[in-house]
């Protein structure tokens, strides 16, 4: 593909955010969940490997077969208000079916089996994208969905989406299978956050792209797909290989990191609004999931591999090092940030 | 409507079971897309004035939607040989 039509593409998913956040009616929420999907597809085939169109047809269909649903919800919800007695036996079924097609369009837990199949099958740049922009316009409308009843659903599907993206990435060797599976995690705790709050959930995504995109970013620059790979790029690009350590701690949620403050608030929300059932769950998730991450961040971080090194290293120099250097800091910030919230909390 | 709302279920069960070929389930994306537009139809008759223009906008999206999964499937013929769902990793 040409590369000067990449911008076009990009300024399509880009309106399309803005297309439902400033929408009145569903129609062009689907308007703008459709554009946001047909942008995004030229950009996953990008280099037209084999895998790369099978991952892109995938995503197409699941994409294409939730915004039909979506309309299909809309049209239900629409009818019911115009046509007498329709409602008596709809219900608001109309909802439950957007809310279900945007459940199947994010990937959360009863629908979530394509993220993973699509996610093995691209590269990292175009699978960043996909878990975190792409996510946005189908939270902007879960945010609008939330109300009493839809709410315990969303809640139930959160708490078995952090559980099982733990569960499924523990026999995982294959490094775009464990972040696809940790991204299932987190929107499990992305959308307990925004039952409870829409900032909280707004906050919590902002902290998983940002702890998110640094570990793709770095993954693809190691071109590490293995979890052996891995093993032995502490040799070959120590701070490369220390950034991705840090970011799966982070990603984890263990106390020193960013990542723990999100989980933290999160979790400080759900009780506060006496959801300890749901907080309960979660937490276990979370700790099945830690197995995974601590697994890939000892392999990033303590093995040091059999052969010596003989050669100067060649990150000790130059500005790149002390870049990634700051990014490690960066994640360490997260314990300032704790510490300051419960201060003023009090 | 319910006949609208019975050949959309028939497509999307259609869509679901579907295990030949990739053509037959951008078939039944089509099918659901024309129950749709079958649905709009029957609404302006019962008084939703805006349901016509939105039938525009929805036969537009669609036909992009067709090109898009007919481009996809001459990518997938090119690179796996034919369009068999079976040629697929299917983990």
């Amino acid at each position: 593909m040409s590369p000067y039509i990449s911008p076009l593409f990009g300024l399509a998913m880009g309106s399309s955010v803005l297309l439902i956040s400033s929408s009145t009616h569903w129609v062009f929420v689907w308007l703008g969940l459709e554009l946001g999907t047909l942008a995004f597809i030229p950009m996953l085939a990008w280099w037209h490997s084999s895998l790369e169109v099978e991952a892109t047809v995938k995503y197409f269909i699941i994409q294409a077969m939730a915004a039909a649903v979506f309309f299909f919800g809309g049209l239900v919800m629409t009818s019911t208000e115009y046509i007498s007695g329709l409602s008596q036996f709809v219900g608001n079924f109309g909802e439950v079916l957007i809310m279900f097609s945007i459940i199947m369009k994010l990937g959360l837990v009863p629908f979530h089996y394509w993220v993973v199949d699509v996610v093995q099958g691209l590269n990292y740049l175009p699978g960043m994208v996909l878990l975190t922009w792409q996510k946005v316009p189908g939270l902007m409308v879960l945010v609008q969905l939330v109300s009493m009843q839809n709410g315990l659903i969303l809640l139930i599907f959160g708490a078995l989406s952090a559980f099982w993206g733990g569960l499924g990435g523990l026999g995982q060797t294959q490094m775009r299978k464990l972040l696809a599976f940790s991204s299932i995690a987190h929107l499990g705790w992305l959308v307990s956050g925004c039952v409870v709050g829409t900032m909280l959930g707004s906050m919590y995504f902002i902290l998983y792209v940002v702890l998110s995109i640094p570990v793709f970013v770095f993954l693809y620059i190691l071109n590490n797909t293995h979890l052996n790979q891995v093993r032995a790029s502490l040799v070959s690009n120590p701070v490369a290989a220390m950034v991705v350590g840090v970011g799966f701690l982070s990603l984890a949620g263990l106390p020193p990191f960013m990542g723990f403050f999100g989980k933290w608030l999160v979790l400080t929300w759900l009780l506060n609004n006496f959801l300890v059932g749901g907080a309960v769950a979660l937490v276990v998730g979370a700790l099945v999931s830690l197995f995974y991450y601590l697994r890939v961040s000892y392999m990033c971080m303590v093995i040091l591999g059999p052969q010596q090194i003989m050669v100067s290293l060649s990150w000790r120099k130059g500005f790149m090092g002390s870049l990634l250097g700051g990014l490690v800091v960066l994640n360490l910030l997260g314990l300032l940030l704790v510490g300051g919230i419960s201060s003023l909390s009090k | 409507m319910l006949i609208m709302a019975l050949v959309f279920c028939i497509a999307l069960l259609g869509l679901s079971l579907t295990q030949t070929h990739l053509l037959s389930v951008l078939l039944c994306l089509e099918m659901m897309m024309v129950a749709l537009y079958l649905g709009l139809g029957l609404m302006s008759l019962s008084g939703l004035n805006y349901s016509l223009m939105v039938a525009l906008v929805l036969l537009t999206f669609s036909a992009c939607e067709a090109s898009s999964g007919l481009a996809l499937l001459v990518l997938i013929s090119r690179s796996h040989g034919s369009d068999l769902l079976k040629s697929f990793n299917l983990s």
